[in-house]
């Protein structure tokens, strides 16, 4: 479903990211850890053909994302490390919007009531102001946006960074719904405890190459966080 | 998850143009941007039609008691003539004999040309400061009408007055800009943009609506205002070629709005900062609308220097007083060839004599008046010319000049009036200076007959052509400045790390 081949990025003589092959199929969840700078986000953005690869190709359920942009956007839903919505206007009409930007038409309120409340947000905050929500909250209406598109890819750029545990947890459980109903998702986090909770395959980025992946289920979590941060900071486990 | 089976890739894309300038409006709406803006525009709008208006009635005011004074002095004449005609007057002086064709010529029944005003002239003022909206007419020879242009406070030409063409030409750029400065890179620091943009929807549709819908709240409510204050005001703007002129300002004002928001397209597409754009767009301002017009002044000055007025208007004195010396000898040759002429004499001999010596004066003096005033006439008939290309580098000049000529206050308009009444001057000597050198006393029918002028407007076409070639000038780099911006749009930076 997301496939990236030799993909090299280079802003000018900084090499963000060296050859990547990298395969996510659907009903997969594959994290990307990473130190900052590592290259994470420079692959999710290369999939959103926010930036154009130096070399190497990109596709989302088979389609290239550089020669097809368009088409390959029907296919991704994507959630960043802040979810940014319009401030003055409500959670709903966010909601409305960039849903009708990825379906073309609008949905019934009452349908994205719903979405809203499925991502956990209190039915009395949807029609409040963005400008006063919390990050989590602001995260739930950017996941409500992901389900309403109702894609077979999902992109998550650090998405549980700064949700308190209940809304990680809560977070966490959409994702097994999602993966259940055979989503492919690739998200990149610095949590090795969501990693090894919710992903199927690890990969550990260093300096824009993917160093090593696993199962999941093939490594302990202190065996991860171990790998991790040896390949990540060159230091070994304590 | 949602038990609906639609996704994002079977649904149509029928309604994105809608959905994005609903946003648009929603955001407007949600900061008042829409009231405040329109509040700007009608406090704009009604004050420089406000000053448009008193302008005009000032000028109107003006001709009206340059008329009164005009007929109040030929029924004082025609009084006198008819009383002379009685036996109950006799004339003091030669200047005072209402038969004289001479001073009645030359100063009693001098008369007013007057250029009426179009049915917009209060939108723009125009060069309506310096060339004044009628000429006092004789048998004087040219340069007494031809040089009189307006005594006007010099404060108020510095800073030109605030018409309506002065705040669309000058101000609503600016509002323009401020809309418009981060189009899309407030999206980007904001983060929206790549919320927007991981969704199957092109760059350039989401610009074009915010164009759109920003285009038409600055256009909408200026379009209606205008409209409105026009008709408040009394313009007659279903009279006569009115409906052209109103159709030619519309079209010139879309032009001149879209002209500018093209402008902001292509800053916004080059992917800077919010306020990189601002500085941006400020500086092109400063270049289109400030500098631009200046140095072409300039240099349209220094190419084609025009005599000094001071200077001109002494040399012309002294071409007039070596013109009377040389008539006193000439009157007296004149006078031995055409001796039997004083037997018919209407005047008294002494006076004959003395108005046949004046019109030989203005007579001889009028061909090296022409060739002083033709330097004048032909510097700046190629300063003119050579304006009419440099506007094309400015869209302020050449929205300025165009807005002129359709409220009827622009240069071409003051020539072709200036032509008119150089016409009627010839025409008003003829009929005097012949009675002068036939001694022929005026009579009242004479008087009923004295020639009239009436201003002949131009074809519609003298609106038509300019017009047309000032929306060429607006429209051209328009359409390249959105085709760059719609070719240079999908490589936009979407996010500040990218």
């Amino acid at each position: 479903m997301l496939q990236a081949t030799d993909l090299t990025k280079r802003y000018g003589d900084h090499l963000a990211l060296n050859s990547l092959n990298l395969k996510v199929e659907p009903g997969e969840i594959f994290c990307l850890l990473g130190g900052n700078g590592a290259g994470k986000t420079t692959t999710i953005n290369l999939f959103l053909n926010f930036i154009q690869p130096t070399s190497g190709q990109v596709s989302v359920n088979g389609i290239d994302v550089v020669a097809q942009p368009l088409e390959a956007k029907r296919h991704i839903a994507y959630i960043p490390e802040t979810v940014m919505l319009y401030g003055s206007l409500s959670g709903i009409e966010n909601l409305e919007y960039f849903t009708t930007l990825a379906l073309g038409q609008k949905r019934p309120r009452a349908e994205l009531l719903d979405l809203l409340v499925q991502a956990g947000l209190a039915p009395d905050a949807a029609p409040r102001r963005v400008a006063g929500y919390s990050k989590g909250m602001r995260q739930k209406v950017g996941i409500a946006i992901a389900m309403a598109k109702n894609t077979k890819a999902l992109l998550l750029d650090e998405p549980t960074s700064g949700l308190d545990p209940q809304a990680a947890n809560e977070f966490a459980r959409l994702l097994e719904q999602m993966k259940a109903r055979g989503v492919a998702i690739l998200m990149t986090t610095h949590d090795l405890f969501l990693a090894k909770q919710t992903g199927t395959r690890v990969g550990i980025m260093q300096r824009g190459v993917l160093a090593a992946t696993f199962d999941t289920d093939t490594v302990g979590h202190a065996e991860l966080e171990r790998i991790y941060l040896d390949l990540s900071y060159g230091k070994k486990a304590a | 998850m949602s038990a609906s089976t639609v996704t994002a890739a079977d649904m149509p894309r029928q309604s994105l143009f809608r959905e994005a300038i609903s946003l648009e409006r929603r955001l407007f709406r949600a900061e008042r941007l829409v009231l405040l803006i329109t509040v700007i525009l009608l406090a704009a709008v009604a004050y420089a039609l406000f000053n448009g208006a008193a302008w005009r009635d000032r000028q109107g005011s003006l001709l009206a008691s340059a008329q009164l004074e005009e007929a109040t002095r030929l029924d004082e004449q025609r009084d006198k003539l008819t009383k002379m005609n009685a036996g109950s007057f006799t004339p003091t002086s030669s200047f005072q004999n209402p038969r004289n064709p001479l001073w009645v010529g030359l100063r009693h029944a001098a008369t007013y040309a007057a250029l009426p005003a179009t049915p917009l002239a209060i939108t723009a003022i125009g060069q309506s400061d310096l060339n004044p909206p009628y000429v006092l007419v004789s048998a004087d020879s040219r340069e007494t009408f031809a040089l009189n242009e307006e005594i006007e406070n010099p404060g108020n030409l510095l800073a030109g007055r605030f018409d309506l063409a002065f705040f669309v030409v000058f101000l609503l750029p600016l509002v323009i800009v401020t809309l418009s400065y981060n189009l899309l890179s407030a999206e980007r620091e904001q983060g929206t943009l790549a919320m927007a943009a991981s969704n199957p929807v092109r760059l350039a549709l989401l610009l074009w609506a915010k164009l759109s819908y920003r285009a038409a709240v600055v256009l909408v409510p200026l379009v209606v205002f205008v409209l409105a204050g026009l008709l408040l005001l009394g313009a007659p703007i279903f009279e006569a070629d009115g409906p052209v002129r109103i159709g030619g300002w519309l079209l010139l004002v879309t032009a001149y709005v879209g002209f500018w928001f093209a402008v902001t397209a292509a800053v916004t597409v080059l992917g800077r900062g919010s306020a990189h754009n601002a500085l941006m767009l400020v500086s092109i301002w400063i270049v289109l609308v400030l500098v631009l017009p200046t140095v072409g002044s300039v240099a349209v000055n220094l190419s084609f220097p025009v005599p000094s007025r001071a200077e001109m208007i002494n040399s012309l004195r002294e071409v007039k007083t070596d013109s009377a010396r040389t008539a006193d000898a000439g009157a007296a040759k004149y006078a031995l060839e055409h001796e039997t002429d004083r037997n018919g004499g209407a005047v008294s001999d002494k006076d004959f004599e003395a108005a046949r010596k004046r019109v030989l004066s203005v007579q001889l003096a009028a061909e090296q008046i022409a060739s002083t005033m033709a330097v004048y006439d032909r510097q700046i008939a190629r300063q003119r010319s050579t304006i009419a290309w440099l506007r094309f580098l400015s869209p302020a000049v050449l929205m300025q000049d165009a807005l002129n000529t359709i409220a009827g206050t622009g240069d071409e308009r003051y020539a072709d009036f200036s032509v008119q009444v150089d016409a009627f001057h010839q025409q008003w000597q003829q009929y005097f200076n012949a009675r002068v050198l036939a001694n022929e006393p005026l009579t009242l029918r004479d008087y009923d007959a004295f020639p009239r002028f009436v201003y002949r407007p131009g074809s519609v076409s003298t609106v038509i052509g300019p017009l047309a070639s000032a929306l060429i000038g607006l429209l051209l780099p328009m359409l390249l400045l959105f085709a760059y911006a719609i070719r240079r749009i999908e490589r936009y930076p979407i996010t500040d790390r990218a």
